[in-house]
């Protein structure tokens, strides 16, 4: 706001500053001040729509074209001067009182806004205006110039016949207008809350037309505008940079003070700290900015979303001085209009049915920004229809979103927040707004992104709330320190689920390793283990505590694994650096932050360390827990590996555990392998000789090396039919993948229910029904003449 | 006739070698390094400078010289180079030696290639030989260096452990 009002003062430093720019440089300034300018048009002509008597607000549009037909005409940019001209033309006859405003010359001059804006885009694209044509709309602009001149009256708003716009051009601009032809006009107020005696403790909200107070300031700001100056953004960061390095050395002189106890320094540092915090507080406001400047794109949505859909919207913003980091600001402006359109679409009922309710037939949209608990929220009110709870649920459970045991535990509230799954929109008929099934998962994914929280609220019949919660800054991020070995990591706070200390005890009941790979049993589910000293290659220094494990569950693109480190500092606010780009191939950090200590820390990067421990993507959690409902089987695989490389998978909840024994453990008895197994005899099978091997050769090759009793036993303890336990000797055993079976590709041999692709390679997926069928149950003898008929089958 | 150009000197293994005054930025005791897990040996890690990270170049092992024979603690160069300050570890600071143009030489052949790689010329000073290196150059990490990811996957020297002693004894 502060620096587009200034866009008049910007633009004489840019021509007098032609000669030391380069054409480069000359065009982008000009498309960024053309912008600016653009974005107050917007809000300026609905402004004015509304009161077409404030001659500053059309002196004001008219200096904004003007500036930009003029800069555009030093370029050479041709077709955009021209179509600015005759815009320009227009406005000067509206200035000038010979013609007064109606709706289709603001239509025309919205979306002569509009194309220039796409010039624009074209022009920062490809440096040159393109090949799109205005001639059309040119001639609107001309025509309305001279009809309004000729007869210029007040009336004859929208009653001009079929509007010539073509389609094209309407369907270039968002949303079409001239749609909305005799009849009814739709019409958008824009009013301060400050105004509507509503809520009378809000200061101030938007600028409004007519608000003498604000008008004066605004000439004010254009005329001292000195006070105000742009700033290169990376300069602020850099800014910011030195100032978090001045926080550190404090604390560290802090320190110092503390332990001298000298009473000069001790005041002197006192003052230092003061002045340090409060330096900090002003550095970190620089990037700030008001979320006015959101606020502000607001009504032009509004006015051309209400009158898409024949609807009359008030729009009511509060706090739109409250502020809001610049990245934050620009990340929530997608959400929020979205939003915004979703109430005025599917929220607000059409005026026939509101007076039918009883309800005002103008519908209210409220957007409320504030601080709270050190996040910046923001409310989106509407007093429309509210979201049928009852609907959302059919819905979610014909697209197999939710199953029904989970949505009868489900308070309403529960259900309403559904609509924020993806595939699931409640709007009756699509149209061209919204309802398309996309939107409020994406709503919810881009404030998710920035660490934010996105929740709705509704009343049946009363309206719908929806709050957003946003971090102040991205500049600091809450984390995690761990240690491994000697090194200090951190873990943003973002992926955390839980952190989980496990005594000697417990260790055995939840975690199981063999041969490398660990698996952790955590709220029923098993999830991957990492021993991040293991995965990190650090060097092995002494536990501490060996009997007790620290692990820190952590979440990553839907899939949750159990990380092993060897202590858990503490949570802290850090400031991530990025890493030189000789590090980025190690691709497991995603920077480093100094912490509190002065110490360096890596940012660890939980996706990417997943992926590099072999994990298969999983999908959505949150799509796992109803599972039943959907057509898809999605399975948690155990993968085998073969002596020879091949790749089996047997399903994971069939397994009772995975041991390793020494080749000792195994005991011949009455023909056939047995292991004392918890107070248990249980019999063993090498899972090699209970498939059917093609090469039989090569495995009887095998079969001939000498034992040795030093090598281990991996193996797989599942339970068969008859509920009997069954060790199951496999030669490897890989990992634990999720995976999502769509179709089997037939089986390769007896045993396998069928192959699939598993971390894109081909893996038999094994029938352990059949398999453990050729077990012998009973510990009778001849029991190895099973297993050893079984090799015979394959020669006959 | 050219001016003097001054260079700071420090020594690795005894050589003395020297970076253009003006690409020093500072001189500074050896800290502690954050070391950087599955990176080469050449990049030990990382240090804060005044809240600032720095990627710390061993310089040793970038010249590929032999490993250390040096006593006592190390010393770090923090070098201007076109990608920002690097931190450079060498055995032991010298001083800043004024050196005439005159004076200079092409590096000579019988350099290991390592050091020739990275030498701009060669001065003879009264005492020994000064070799003047070229900072971007070192901070450009040859090709053995560089460290491949390929090599470094923990999972798949997880497998080739695993198949090592995967060969079981059979059950008969």
């Amino acid at each position: 706001m502060l620096f587009s009002r200034g866009s008049k003062i910007a633009r004489g430093v840019t021509v007098l500053r032609v000669k030391a720019l380069s054409m480069d440089e000359l065009i982008r300034e000009f498309l960024q001040e053309s912008n600016e300018n653009l974005d107050r048009l917007d809000q300026d002509f609905v402004k004015w729509e509304k009161d077409p008597g404030d001659l500053e607000l059309v002196k004001g549009i008219f200096r904004a074209v003007h500036t930009i037909k003029g800069t555009c005409g030093f370029l050479g940019f041709v077709k955009l001067e021209a179509l600015a001209h005759a815009g320009e033309n227009l406005l000067s006859l509206l200035r000038d009182g010979e013609i007064s405003l109606n709706q289709e010359m603001t239509d025309a001059l919205l979306e002569m806004a509009d194309m220039v804006r796409e010039y624009l885009r074209e022009i920062a694209a490809t440096g040159a205006e393109g090949k799109k044509e205005a001639a059309e709309l040119v001639a609107i602009l001309k025509r309305l110039q001279e009809k309004g001149s000729g007869k210029a009256t007040k009336t004859d708003s929208g009653a001009t016949g079929p509007r010539s716009v073509p389609d094209q051009l309407s369907k270039k601009a968002d949303i079409p207008s001239g749609i909305n032809l005799a009849g009814e006009e739709p019409r958008v107020e824009v009013k301060p809350i400050a105004e509507s005696r509503t809520s009378p403790d809000t200061p101030k909200t938007m600028e409004a037309p007519g608000h003498p107070e604000e008008d004066s300031k605004e000439k004010r700001k254009e005329i001292h505008n000195e006070a105000a100056i742009r700033v290169d953004v990376n300069l602020l960061e850099k800014q910011m940079n030195l100032v978090s390095e001045l926080v550190l050395l404090r604390n560290r002189l802090l320190q110092i003070a503390a332990e001298a106890n000298e009473r000069n320094l001790n005041s002197t540092v006192h003052g230092l700290n003061y002045v340090t915090s409060e330096l900090r507080k002003n550095v970190m406001k620089t990037r700030m900015q008001p979320v006015s400047q959101l606020f502000d794109k607001l009504p032009r949505i509004v006015r051309d979303v209400s009158k898409d859909m024949g609807k009359k919207i008030r729009l009511e913003t509060q706090g739109g001085n409250t502020e809001l980091d610049k990245t934050l600001l620009e990340a929530i402006k997608d959400p929020v209009t979205h939003i915004l359109r979703n109430s005025i679409d599917h929220g607000i009922e059409p005026p026939e049915k509101r007076s039918e309710l009883g309800k005002p037939e103008e519908g209210t949209v409220r957007i409320r920004a504030f601080h709270e608990g050190g996040n910046f929220h923001l409310e989106i009110f509407d007093d429309g229809a509210g979201i049928d709870a009852q609907r959302v649920k059919e819905k979610a459970l014909a697209k197999a979103l939710v199953t029904e045991t989970q949505i009868d535990k489900m308070t309403e509230s529960e259900i309403v927040n559904l609509i924020f799954l993806p595939g699931l929109s409640t709007a009756q008929k699509v149209t061209n707004v919204s309802g398309r099934g996309v939107g409020m998962d994406v709503v919810k994914t881009n404030i998710d992104r920035i660490g934010g929280r996105a929740k709705i609220e509704s009343n049946r019949g009363q309206g719908t709330t929806t709050r957003l919660e946003i971090p102040l800054t991205l500049a600091t991020i809450p984390a995690l320190t761990v240690v491994s070995g000697t090194s200090v990591f951190a873990i943003p706070q973002a992926a955390l689920v839980e952190m989980i200390g496990l005594d000697a005890d417990n260790v055995k009941s939840y975690i199981e390793t063999i041969d490398g790979t660990s698996v952790f049993r955590f709220r029923g589910t098993v999830l991957p283990l990492l021993d991040l000293r293991q995965e990190l290659h650090l060097k092995e220094v002494q536990r501490k505590n060996a009997a007790t494990i620290d692990l820190v569950v952590v979440r990553s693109e839907g899939r949750q694994i159990a990380l092993q480190v060897d202590a858990v500092r503490s949570t802290e606010e850090i400031v991530i650096k990025p890493l030189d780009k000789r590090f980025k191939h190690i691709a497991l950090y995603s920077g480093a932050a100094v912490l509190g200590d002065g110490r360096v820390a890596l940012i660890l990067d939980i996706a990417a360390l997943a992926r590099r421990a072999g994990m298969a993507a999983v999908q959505d959690v949150r799509n796992n827990q109803g599972e039943t409902g959907q057509k898809k089987e999605k399975s948690t695989l155990l993968l085998l590996g073969g002596p020879d490389g091949e790749r089996m998978a047997m399903p994971l909840d069939r397994v009772q555990r995975l041991e390793e024994f020494d080749a000792g453990a195994k005991e011949p008895l009455a023909g056939q392998f047995v292991i004392q197994y918890r107070g248990e005899i249980l019999p063993v099978v090498r899972l090699t000789s209970l498939l059917e091997e093609r090469r039989r050769t090569r495995r009887t090759e095998e079969g001939l090396h000498p034992s040795e009793s030093s090598q281990k036993i991996f193996a797989v303890v599942v339970k068969s039919e008859n509920r009997k336990e069954v060790i199951v000797e496999v030669h490897k055993i890989l990992g634990i993948v999720k995976v999502e079976i769509e179709k089997l590709n037939p089986p390769s041999r007896p045993g396998v229910r069928g192959t699939l692709v598993v971390q894109e390679r081909v893996t038999e997926l094994l029938e352990l029904k059949d398999l453990l069928a050729k077990v012998p149950h009973a510990m009778a003898p001849g029991s190895l003449l099973t297993v050893a008929g079984t090799e015979a089958t394959h020669g006959s | 006739m050219a001016a003097n150009q001054k260079y700071a000197t420090f020594y690795l293994n005894g050589i003395c070698f020297g970076v253009p005054i003006e690409k020093v930025q500072e001189v500074l005791e050896f800290q502690e390094i954050t070391t950087v897990p599955l990176s080469p040996a050449v990049l030990p890690g990382i240090i804060n400078l005044r809240g600032q990270i720095l990627t710390t170049i061993d310089l040793k092992t970038r010249l590929e010289l032999a490993e250390s024979e040096s006593q006592g603690p190390s010393m770090m160069i923090v070098v201007r180079t076109n990608e920002g300050p690097m931190n450079l570890v060498v055995d032991k600071i010298g001083s800043v030696r004024d050196v005439d143009p005159e004076q200079f030489e092409k590096p000579t052949e019988t350099l290991k290639p390592g050091v020739r790689a990275v030498t701009t010329h060669v001065c003879k000073l009264n005492e020994h030989l000064l070799l003047v290196l070229d900072t971007e150059k070192i901070i450009e990490l040859s090709e053995e260096q560089k460290p491949s990811s390929e090599t470094r996957l923990p999972q798949q020297e997880k497998e080739c452990r695993s198949s090592k002693n995967g060969s079981l004894p059979m059950t008969r």
